[in-house]
Formats: C-alpha cells, structure tokens, sequence
C-alpha cells in the first residue's frame, strides 16, 4: 500500500503535464482545420479537358464541374431542379496544368477538386505536339486516380465535354460510361490513365488511346490515337483497332457482321482470348507467335439459308477466321508503317529473352517492322441462337 | 533489476512481430525501385539473412535470462563501456522510433490531408502510443493476435478486389539483374525491415517462458516474410513498371479497385490499418527506448508496468495499472516528437536514406554490436554461471 | 443518532424495554406487544414481543407466536407447562416459525428488528429470541422490464433478495452453489448475498470478491449499482466492468461459467463479475435459439456497436476530408443536400446528436404515453422541419438516426457508447480518418488494459485464445461449448462429461448434453 502510494505521488506531476498536454491538443484542435473542406465549398470536377492555348506554349484547361444541387434534385431532397444544365464548364489558359487549375480558382468562390475526375479528353493538336506535360500532373498529383479514361478529341477538347446528353446529366459522366461500355464492344481500345503510364513505362512504348469526336452535338467513337515518344504519331481505323485488340488479348465480345454466298450473317463473339508469344527461330531471330481462340454464336441470320447444317457452319466458321486474320494483319501493316510497336512485341521479348532484347532495344525503331507475325485463328461455333432455322415465310415445313 | 516474469506468451510475440514488420511494407518502394519484378523474393532471401542476426539475438537472451538488451551490455562490457554500448542501442531505438514516426506522418500528409501540418499528425499520433505505453506495453502485446487478423483480413480483401487489375506478365523476365543488385535487395530487407525486430530484446523478458525466444521471433519473420512476398507480388501484378516509380506501391495498388462502381477506393482501408500498425510498431520502439533509458538513468526500482499473472491478481487499490515509467515516457515522446519533425527535411531525402544508407546504418546496431556483445560475452565466459544458477 | 451499545442486557426487563423505547424514539413503526402467558397463576411469565410493524408478517406474529404463547400452553407435557419461564423451552416447544435464533445483546435486537423479525423478551433473562417473522409488502414475481425473452423463462428478479436467491437455487439445485452473506452500510444495513458454485468457481476470485465488500465503507447501499461502484477495478473507464441481470437464468448461466453474483436486497438485479467485453454482446436468450440464429444475432449487434460508435464520425471525416472516398453519385446528393446549408458538417452533426440525446432521456424518464409522444415530436418534426427548412441535411439525419436505432441493439454498451461516439467525433472533425484510427487505437489499448476482477476485459480477444472463440462472435451449438470460458479461471473447466464432445446426432449413442446423465448409468 505504502509503495503503492508513493508511485501515485510520483505520478502526480506527470498526470498534470497530461492533463495540460491534452487540453493543448484540444485548444489546437479547435484553430486547426488544415485539411478539412466542406462539400459546399467543393466545385466537384468530373471532366477535364486540355486544348492548345491561344498564346504559343500556353494549354488552355477546362474543368466540368457539377452543379451538385441540379444533380441531387431527381433525390427529390431538395428543392426543386430549376431545369438549367447539371454542369459548368470552365477554362483557364496559362503555361501549366496546374497553374491554370490555380487560374480558375482565382475566378471561383470554390476549389476545384480532382478526385472524382472521369475522363481526360486531350485535343489530337496538343497530343501530337506532347502529352507528358498534361498527364505527369494528373499522375503525380494526389488527389486525381490512375483510373480516369483517357481520350483523344478529333477536334477541339472542350467541344467535347460540352456534348448534348440524352440519358446522363453530365457529359463526363456519359463519356465515362460510354468507355465503361465499350470494354463489351471490342471496337475500341479503352485505355486509363494507367494503362497509358503502364504502356509508356514498358520495353517499347507505343501506347495507344481512342480518338472520340463531335458529330451533330453527339461524341462519336472514331478509332486509336497511336503514340510514340509522348506524342501522337497516327491512327489506326476500327478494323485496325480490332486487330490491336485481338493481338493484347483484349477481346471480350462483341458482333461480326460477315457476307456470306446468300447474304449477310452476324456473329457475335462469346469467349475470345489470344496469346502472344515470342519464338526464336533456328537462326536467332526472333518471330512472333499469335494464337487466337474464338467462340462465336449466330446472331442473326438475314438470309434464307440453313445454318445449323455442318457444312454451312464450316463456311462461316472459315468466314469468320478470315475476318479475324485480315483485322490483325491490318493492324499490323498499320503499325509496321508507323514503326510503333503497339501490340507490345518488345516488352514481351524483354520479358521471355531479356538477354536478346538488351541487343535489339536500342534499334527497336528500325527492327520492330521486321519481326514476323504468325496467326493461328482457332474458331468455334457453338450455337445457333435462340433458333434453329431462319424465319422464312413458310420455313417450318 | 529483476524484471519481473511477464505472461506474454509465445504466440503474442510472434505476431507482435509480424504486426511490427508489416507496417514497413509500405516502405517497400525503397526496395522495388531496386530489384524491380523480382523483389518479392527478396523478401524470402531478406528472412535467410535475417536468420543469423536473430540467432545471434537469442543467444544474447538465452545467456542472460531474464534479462534485456541494455542489461546484457551491461552484464557484458561492465558498467561503464556497458552504459556506452547502451546509449549506442538506444539512440538506434529512438533514431528507428523517430523514422517511423516520420514514415507515419509523411504517409498521412500525403495522402489523407495534404494541407495538414506533418507536426499536428505527429503529435496526435504519438499521443496516442504515449496513452497506449502508459497503460503497459503487456496490453498492446495481447492485441497483437487480434490486429495481426485485421491486417490479414484487411490485406486480402484488398488483394482479392484488385484481382482483376493483376497481369502475371509483369512478373518477367525472372532474375536478370545483376547480382549484386539482389545482395543489395537481401540485405535491405533483411536489415531495414527484418533487423529491427532488436526492439523485441526489450520486451522478451516479460515472455512466459523467458526461453523460447528464438522460435517466436523466427516464426513471425517468417510469417511477415510471406506477407511481405505477397503483398509485393500484388503490387507488381498490378502495376507492374508503374511499381518503381510511384513512392508508396502498396497503396496506389490498392487505389485501382473498382468493383461495380461502390465499391471503390479500397485504400481507406488499407490507410486505417497502416496507421494502426504504424502506432503499434513506434509504441514498441518508444517502449525499447523508454526502458533502455529508465535502466541507464538508473531508475532501476521502478516495476515493469505488468502486474497480471495467469491467476488473477487483483488490486482494487489503484484504479489502473502503475504507470510505468511516468516522466520518461513523456519525455521520450517528445523527443522522439521532435527528432521525427527534423530527420528528413523531404521525402526525397527519405527515399535517398532509405535505399542507400539505412541498411548500414541499422546493420552496426543489429548486427555489428549484438555480434561483438556474444563474441565478448563467450571470451569472458559471462552468462554461463548465472544460467545454472537460475 | 447516536445508537448506544451495551454488551449484555441488564438483568432487569422494564429497562431493557425503556432503552428499546428510547433508541426507537419518534418511530411510529415500533409495536411493543407486552404480555404475559403461562399456565400456573403465580409463575406467569411477563414477555415482550417488539417488532416493527410493516417489516414482519402478521399472520406469523399472530399464529405462530402469540398464539402458541397465550393458548396452546395445554399441549406441552404437564411437567414442562408449569414453569414456562425457560426460554429454550419456548423455543423448542411452543414456537412454531422456522427460524429462531437466541441472541444476548440489546444490539442484536435492534438489528434483527431492523431486518423484519419479531423478538421475544421476556422478563429475567438475559437473552431474547429472534424469531423469523419477516413479511410485509413486496412486488410479485413478475416479468423483467429491461429484458426480455421469447423463448426463455419469463419471470425476473424483485427486490426482495431472499426471493432472488431462491429463484437461482431453484435454477440449480446443486449443495454446491454456496450463499454467503454480509451486510453493508453503516446506516441502511443492507444485506448482500455473495452466490458462487463451489468446484467451478475460482476460490482466489472469490475471496477477493468477498474483500472487496467488506472494504465497502459507506452508510448507504441502495442498489446494485452502489456496490458496483465500490468494486470495480477501473472507475474511470466508460465501459462496464460488472454485468448485472434482471433474469435469474442468465444469472445461473454466469455462475455456471464460474463467476460469482452478488445479489444485493432491495434490487430486481444481480451482478456477477468478473465480466467480460464480450458480455454486452450476449444475452440469455442466445443460449435458449439455436446456434445459427443466435450467431447472426451476435454479428448483428457486433455490427450495430461498430455503427452505433463510428457513423458520425466516418460521416465527418468522409464528407470534411476524404470525399474521394464516396462513390460518385453518392458525393453528388450529400453535395446536394449540403447546399445552403448554414453550418459546417461537425457542427451540424453535433446539434443532431445532442437533440437525440436529449430526446433519449427525456423518452425514458417520462411516464409512457408523454414519452411516445416526445419520439413523435421528436423524429417526426424536428427531423423532418429540420432537413426541410434547411437547417440541417437529410444525411446526417439519416446517419444520427442510424446510430441511435443501433445503439438501442447494445442496451449494455449504450452509455459507454453515447460518450465515446463524442470523444470520435471531435477527432474526426479535426482530424479526419487519422483522428478515427488513433482513437480506435486508443479505445482497443483502454479496453485490452481493463480487468475485471482479474479477468482481462478484451479475454478471448486479446490476450487471444483460440478455444474460448465459440462464443463470442460465433455462438456454437451448446453441445461444442464443451468447456468453460478461460478467462474466468474455473477449476472445473469442462461442462460436459463426454470427452471429446459429440455431435448429438453423430452416433447412436447420441451423448448429447441432456442425456450423459442416463448413459452413466448405463456403463459400467
């Protein structure tokens, strides 16, 4: 008892330093909000779009933001929408991303705030001249993600983000579904900011982003923005874009609409994967080795013609590995052209013979045109659909 | 000093090792910038290397039972080299308290609350261990177990989302650096992480069995060695080249998960459990240094601050446990306070230290002095007698 | 008052009776029946039978004491009824009540009469007897307010102590389960029964709890929650560290689990210590539905603690200083409801909650019909006004709502809850997640650092123990809660006699629980 006693007089001392050191924490709780923003003083940016400036090495920035109480309104929380836009556009032009990032809060009562960014649209202008000075920002910076979809515009960026949406409130937010939704399609390569860096960081880097542009108020899909060095050098058409994606295995479904002897019949692809890999022929070389693995449905037949007959399945069946192998070969020869290795060869080389690839990096430019390409397409059809037999005017006799 | 026979058991230990290296996984950027796609397997040869330096720790305890790392200086090199050895072992302990601390902060400014001073961060959260040291290290100890579930929880949740992100391709080419390269990965691992496990020779004596030291502590490196392995075979699945250039792989991971669009932003999680692994490693560190310096002080008549044994003792008297060492543990928090406030002026400078020179620097306290401590203590055939005597 | 003591009574009756007279000054309650009884004219023997009116039964002091006295004198031998003048002989022949006790000093009077029994004087000699008459009015048997059951039994505790007792004894029909006694509080002499099971229960635990009692020095005890306060390791914690019922069989189920009860007169609650964390999440009736129900019964509430204790929090930190962690659509409708509104969130959030407390209070203090009406009022108007005329959001609303539901899902834990849910907030408001994680660091090394009795609070948690686990978040079926919980240190740590624990349906034997008994009969 008596020790006991002895060590809470000893303790006394300290316990009022706690006491003291505690009240000094609450009292710098109470100045202190460092970090601490309330949602209505957020302008909450879903959009951003980069333009070439009007003055020479300038970029002009405009940031979609939400106009939350519009967006809210359908919650039925608040008042009632007042039937304006969900969203405000807003540029700024300066030297720098972030700079004009400063600039449009200079003109806002509210901070723009990156986090909930969906999309980067960048102008074709600005990416052919470099897009490292745009996307190191959006990397680096805390606040926006790696998983924003990345997007060329054919024209002007900003047009984009000012598209007239049917179904969301937000462009933004419709251009992100949208990309969202393509991954289904297999027409277009959809490519995050991640993928981008990832591509760029890789052995050879040619990565690839889709091109969107403005028809009649609406964006449109219009094929793969191909890079080289950080800036774009060309493009590859949809056939061309197909290819790429079935080379990187990126295939998850989609539609093939093939001519046929008695007419137009459309496929649709259920489980598709590709591998790519690297061969090393008996003289060192080396050769590429695609195999692709494809299972089709029919889904719809316009003609009069049975198809569930075998032999009509054969023919189809060789159809559609024809389509497949002239959408790769396209893609190649487009890539050849461009000297831009986008399937990735290089990096697969480097990692299955990395003591090849330490020869062969330096004058990849000159040598990636010259590695061969073999495409084996294996093609099954499994099923007909929902019917057995066309519908024909008096088909079921 | 008699310290008084603790009742932390083996399998406390062996996770509070486990908890203790996890909180460094985070600092695996150090490493993947070096050895790139082959460093989770680092973290396997890192634990090959760290065998011998934990060897050499259990047999300094096994020697002198019942005893802690300064008292064994102490027994060893006699009072006065002893007490130099001492202070050498507890500037390592508080300089590793003050680098956590500043790992904690500097991950907390960066990517919860940018605007937030780090000296705020850190005195919040060395308040805490300041709380936590205060109600007995014992305690912490016995939530080793329960945390350690969290953080497997916690890190699978997180891994199982990001799954679909992973692409085994990022793993190759295998092997193809030099090897020196991979001595450099080994030993970093082996000493930054692994090594400072030397905190534990502070708490051992309050084990259960005073003995069985070697087997718990091995079995969590073993363990953090796994996990290690595995978390960075996540983060290079993920990112793959992107793993060598972002500063804080583990956790841009996890900020890819997307899991029908509620789902997102997983890192939270991820945040809450680091931060509550980062407290528990620092409460550990403060706990070494604190006691290092009470014994060298000579405050030798305080009690270790347990008071339980496996029958309930009871003591209505004080409503809590005897603080253990009440003005030091303020004191070294603050220190260590201001110590992390000026260690690294940037996080560049963090990163440079961390790949280049931390390994040696921890090497000369957890190798180097532990190894000429046993080399001493056999040529004076110290430790021997006591042990038949106990 | 100043009570006088004297330490033999003085020979003489009339003042013994005045000194009675005196020390009960001003107590209306006080009946002095004088009489006198015997058989023989001459040796007729003058008594006294003093008890307090209210306290004892009257129909014991009628006809089991006055009765016998005065006209059954004819039913003792011939040669005892002519001199009745000795007291064992009363006792032994004419009174007929249970207990009887001979006690010798005016003090003992005083406090038998205190406690409701009747004492016998009479004149020359220097003894009395006490005799067992307790009565008067109490509250029937009747089903527990604060829990109650589906399925289990219905009847609770009432304040009579010996009644509560009774019902555990009933509940156990073990000699075994020992009884002992103390009366504390100089002034209210409050009786205290102390019940644990001998051969289960720690002895250490039970002598310490029995110290602490008698350390208790205090003049009154009115409840349950008096001795509590005396006891307890940790007065300073929040959370509790005795668990106390209203049911007898969730007492039973603790004594089994080899703790102790202290039962306390003048309270329909026992106590039994030590507890643990994991108690608030159990409740009787666990034990009674089966296993799968009752494990989901657990998660929910674990989950209802976790919600009732982070949501304000988390709803502040997200929406102050992480919004990159809300989904996207739900950031643009809490944007949305924040829109013109006056104050900052914590703000918000803290006159929220401090109008559920108070609604809270105000509900149960009030008699039952106003208090509906104040929940009406309450939630509907205030809430509902509130988000309409844009004083706060409908979130956090929605939020203080959630927490409130839930923290009435851990009636145990809400006192502890409802402060600590502020201590939370205030982090979060200044710090953010990093506030949170800090003080859940802090609340896991506060709750891991509290004893009970010996016990550590957090028990199968940490310190862990793998085998105690079946019946904390899981509850498993009782055939596989073959052993007691560890942490209370039991000296018989299996409950069933089949080793290893069987299945029921397993064999065809079936050793199940309910039937060992049987098959022990059957083997040799």
């Amino acid at each position: 008892m008596t020790r006991n006693n002895s060590t809470i007089r000893k303790g006394a001392l300290p316990r009022s330093i706690t006491v003291f050191g505690i009240c000094v924490l609450l009292a710098s709780f109470l100045t202190g909000c460092w970090s601490q923003r309330e949602l209505s003083k957020l302008a909450i940016v879903v959009g951003t779009a980069l333009d070439i400036g009007d003055q020479p090495d300038t970029l002009k920035l405009t940031a979609q933001v939400v106009k939350a109480a519009e967006m809210g309104a359908s919650a039925g929380s608040q008042k009632s929408s007042s039937g304006g836009k969900a969203y405000v556009n807003m540029s700024y032009t300066d030297r720098s991303v972030l700079s004009a990032v400063r600039g449009i809060s200079h003109m806002q009562n509210r901070r723009l705030y990156f986090s909930h960014n969906k999309v980067l649209v960048i102008s074709s202008e600005l990416a052919k001249l470099g897009m490292g000075k745009g996307l190191d920002t959006f990397t680096r910076d805390y606040e926006s993600r790696m998983n924003i979809q990345l997007l060329i515009s054919k024209g002007k960026a900003f047009k984009i983000l000012e598209e007239d949406v049917d179904l969301e409130k937000v462009p933004s937010l419709h251009l992100f579904g949208m990309m969202e939704n393509q991954k289904l399609n297999s027409e277009t390569a959809v490519v995050t900011l991640r993928d981008y860096n990832i591509a760029t960081l890789s052995g050879s880097p040619a990565p690839v982003v889709p091109i969107v542009e403005m028809k009649k108020d609406k964006v449109k899909l219009y094929g793969t923005a191909v890079f080289k060095k950080g800036k774009m050098i060309g493009e590859l058409d949809k056939s061309q874009t197909r290819g790429l994606l079935w080379v990187t295995d990126r295939t998850r479904g989609g539609a093939l609409t093939v001519d046929t002897e008695w007419g137009q019949v459309a496929l649709e692809y259920l489980h598709s994967n590709s591998s790519l890999k690297p061969v090393r022929t008996k003289d060192g070389a080396i050769r590429m080795e695609l195999t692709v693995n494809e299972e089709g449905a029919i889904q719809s037949n316009e003609t009069t013609e049975d198809l569930s007959r075998l032999e009509n399945v054969e023919k189809l069946k060789e159809l559609m590995k024809e389509a497949i192998r002239s959408d790769i070969e396209n893609a190649l020869s487009q890539a050849r052209s461009l000297s831009a290795d986008v399937f990735g060869f290089g990096e697969i080389i480097r990692r299955e013979y990395p003591k090849e690839w330490e020869k062969m990096k330096n004058n990849w430019d000159t040598l990636f045109p010259q590695i061969e390409l073999d495409i084996r397409v294996n093609v099954k059809l499994s099923s007909t659909g929902g019917l057995v037999r066309p519908v024909i005017p008096g088909g079921a006799q | 000093m008699k310290s008084t026979g603790g009742n932390i058991s083996p399998k406390d230990l062996m996770f509070a090792v486990f908890c203790f290296i996890q909180a460094t996984v985070l600092r695996s950027g150090y490493i993947i910038a070096v050895t790139r796609q082959d460093s989770w397997a680092m973290a396997m040869t890192g634990f090959l290397f760290a065998i011998p330096i934990v060897a050499i720790y259990a047999a300094l305890l096994r020697k002198f039972p019942g005893k802690n790392l300064i008292e064994i200086s102490d027994c060893i090199f006699g009072p006065i080299i002893g007490k130099v050895v001492s202070a050498f072992y507890l500037f390592f302990f508080l300089s590793l308290a003050a680098l956590n601390a500043h790992d904690l902060g500097s991950f907390v400014v960066r990517y919860l609350m940018p605007e937030t001073p780090i000296a705020m961060v850190l005195l919040i959260s060395l308040m805490g261990c300041a709380y936590a040291l205060r109600k007995g290290i014992e305690n912490l100890m016995y939530l080793s177990i329960c945390l350690s579930i969290i953080v497997a929880g916690a890190v699978a949740i997180n891994s199982i989302l990001v799954l679909n992100d992973m692409n085994p391709g990022f793993l190759k080419p295998f092997f193809q650096m030099d090897l020196m390269t991979y001595i450099q990965g080994t030993v970093t691992i082996g000493a930054v992480p692994m090594g400072e496990i030397i905190a534990f020779t502070m708490i051992t004596p309050m084990l259960e069995k005073e003995k069985k030291v070697l087997k718990p502590l091995l079995f969590g490196l073993l363990l953090s060695a796994f996990s290690m392995a595995f978390a960075m075979l996540r983060d290079i699945l993920t990112l793959g080249p992107l793993v060598s250039i972002v500063s804080l792989p583990s956790f841009e991971s996890i900020r890819y998960v997307t899991l029908a669009d509620t789902l997102t932003r997983m890192e939270s999680i991820y945040a809450v459990v680091l931060i509550l692994l980062f407290l528990f490693k620092v409460c550990i560190l403060l706990y070494a240094f604190i006691l290092g310096l009470s014994h060298i002080l000579g405050r030798k008549n305080q009690p270790l601050p347990n008071q339980d044994h496996t029958n309930p003792s009871f003591n209505t008297d004080q409503p809590s446990n005897p603080k253990s060492f009440p003005p030091l543990t303020l004191i070294s928090t603050a220190l260590v306070f201001f110590y992390s406030l000026i260690v690294f002026e940037s996080a560049m400078e963090n990163i440079d230290w961390g790949a280049s020179t931390a390994p040696f620097f921890s090497l000369t306290y957890e190798l180097l002095l532990p190894a000429v401590s046993l080399l001493v203590a056999f040529l004076r055939k110290l430790g021997k007698a006591r042990e038949v005597r106990e | 008052m100043k009570r006088r003591y004297y330490s033999f009574f003085p020979q003489n009756y009339k003042k013994n009776l005045a000194a009675l007279r005196a020390t009960f000054e001003d107590s209306s309650d006080l009946v002095i029946r004088e009489f006198s009884f015997g058989t023989n004219k001459d040796k007729e023997v003058k008594a006294a039978l003093i008890f307090l009116d209210g306290l004892t039964n009257p129909t014991i002091i009628n006809d089991s004491i006055i009765k016998p006295l005065m006209h059954d004198n004819h039913l003792l031998y011939e040669e005892e009824a002519s001199d009745l003048s000795d007291l064992d002989l009363i006792r032994n022949r004419l009174l007929s009540v249970g207990v009887v006790k001979t006690i010798y000093t005016p003090n003992e009077v005083i406090e038998a009469c205190l406690s409701g029994n009747a004492i016998l004087m009479t004149d020359g000699f220097c003894q009395a007897l006490d005799i067992g008459a307790k009565g008067g009015e109490k509250r029937a048997v009747s089903e527990p307010v604060s829990e109650t059951s589906v399925r289990g039994p219905r009847e609770g505790f009432t304040e009579n102590l010996r009644t509560n007792t009774a019902m555990i004894r009933r509940k156990i029909k073990d000699p075994s389960l020992k009884i002992r006694s103390a009366v504390i509080g100089a002034r209210t002499h409050t009786q205290v029964n102390l019940l644990y099971i001998d051969g289960i229960v720690d002895p250490d635990l039970v002598d310490e709890v029995e110290r602490r009692l008698k350390k208790i020095d205090t003049d009154a005890i009115l409840a349950t929650g008096y001795v509590e306060q005396y006891i307890e390791d940790n007065p300073y914690t929040p959370f509790p560290v005795i668990w106390c019922s209203e049911k007898p069989d969730a007492v039973a189920g603790k004594l089994l689990e080899g703790r102790v009860a202290v039962a306390v007169d003048g309270t329909p609650f026992v106590m039994t210590m030590p507890m643990l964390f994991i108690e608030n999440f159990q409740t009787a009736e666990d034990y009674i539905s089966r296993s799968h129900y009752a494990t989901s019964m657990r998660i929910l509430r674990l989950i209802a603690f976790t919600i009732s204790l982070f949501a304000p929090a988390l709803y502040i930190a997200f929406t102050t200083f992480h919004q990159e962690l809300i989904p996207t659509t739900l950031l643009f409708t809490t944007a949305a409801s924040s829109e013109g509104i006056p104050f900052p969130a914590p703000v918000e959030m803290g006159i929220m909650m401090l109008i559920f407390e108070i609604l809270r209070e105000a509900g149960v203090r009030m008699p039952r019909p106003i208090g509906q009406t104040i929940s009406i009022v309450g939630a509907l108007v205030m809430g509902e006004a509130a988000v309409q005329a844009g004083i706060v959001g409908a979130p956090v609303v929605i939020v203080v709502a959630i927490t409130a539901v839930s923290s009435f899902a851990i009636p145990f834990l809400m006192d502890a809850v409802s402060i600590i849910r502020w201590f939370l907030l205030i982090l979060a408001s200044t710090m953010g997640n990093l506030g949170i994680t800090v003080g859940v660091f802090i609340l896991l090394v506060h709750l891991s650092s509290l004893r009970s009795f010996g016990a550590h609070y957090l028990a199968p948690l940490a310190p862990f123990q793998r085998r105690d686990l079946k019946d904390t978040a899981v509850r498993a079926p009782l055939w596989a809660m073959h052993t007691r919980p560890r942490a209370t240190n039991p000296q018989d740590l299996k409950r069933l006699r089949s080793n290893p624990p069987r299945n029921p349906s397993s064999s065809e034997k079936a050793t199940g629980v309910r039937n060992h008994d049987k098959e022990q009969q059957y083997d040799p």
